[in-house]
């Protein structure tokens, strides 16, 4: 089911932007599997997957990152190579969050010790830093 | 179509969500993480979804899929385009389901993308009551 949001705004309080969409009958959409980005499920090679917020509300995404899924063991991983960071998890968006907490931890924790940093770390900062900034 | 680089503030999951036509106020009502059934698969009615965000203006293209947590098998979904007017100002989405089915129990989750690209998450559970009890939710 394709729906068009249109955004209400309001004259008297214009804080916020709202868009109400109504689904009339989810069931008529076909039931297709699917991979995250709408690949198919294959994990024979790793797969791309676009992540275009961070679960910390005080930084955001300079643009999508794109991170890498593959399977090792049991485990799901989500790895962003430009930072060198991966997540884990028993499922392919369980490795995604826990990508995208990890690179919220390393923001802050090399951002508080920035003066302090070795080259690997100064250039992880730095690499980071291209990608995601304080909201 | 620019990246929406969204920044969440909140997606959550409830029965209903009242928008008051004066002031665009949203009320949400039952907000909930367990639905109880006594058979499955169930048809849920009147669950609503609420994000909460920061998005870049312009438009987005928007999907939610409703999937089993951990599945790659999208149940259902639905998506259409995001207009947005004014970056600075944050962006509410209100999404009424009318009927939802679940199949069977376990852990469920809406998944939000913009753009192609993952933002957030939203999960519940869905457990057995004895078939006696009939059919409710709580939070």
């Amino acid at each position: 089911m394709t729906v068009r949001v249109h955004q209400r705004q309001s004259v008297d309080i214009p804080r916020a932007q709202r868009a109400v969409w109504r689904v009339l009958q989810l069931e008529d959409v076909p039931r297709v599997p699917r991979q995250p980005g709408g690949r198919p499920l294959s994990f024979s090679s790793p797969m791309p997957i676009l992540v275009s917020s961070l679960p910390d509300d005080r930084l955001r995404l300079v643009a999508p990152i794109q991170a890498e899924l593959s399977e090792e063991g049991p485990f799901c991983i989500a790895a962003a190579r430009q930072f060198h960071e991966f997540g884990y998890g028993p499922d392919p968006l369980s490795a995604v969050d826990d990508l995208r907490a990890t690179i919220c931890e390393l923001f802050w924790s090399l951002s508080g010790d920035e003066g302090r940093l070795g080259s690997d770390l100064a250039n992880t900062l730095a690499a980071l830093k291209e990608m995601v900034e304080p909201y | 179509m620019p990246g929406a680089r969204p920044v969440t503030q909140a997606f959550l999951v409830c029965d209903r969500i009242i928008t008051e036509e004066t002031t665009h106020k949203n009320t949400l009502v039952g907000v909930f993480t367990t639905v109880w059934a006594s058979d499955f698969p169930m048809v849920h009615t009147g669950l609503a979804l609420y994000y909460r965000g920061m998005v870049e203006a312009g438009e987005h293209k928007f999907r939610i899929d409703f999937a089993k947590r951990g599945s790659e098998e999208v149940l259902t979904n639905v998506e259409g385009t995001l207009t947005v007017r004014k970056a600075e100002l944050p962006t509410e989405l209100s999404v009424q389901l009318p009927l939802l089915t679940i199949p069977r129990p376990g852990e469920y989750e809406f998944r939000i993308w913009l753009d192609e690209a993952y933002v957030q998450r939203v999960g519940f559970y869905a457990e057995q009551l004895k078939p006696s009890r009939g059919e409710a939710h709580d939070s």
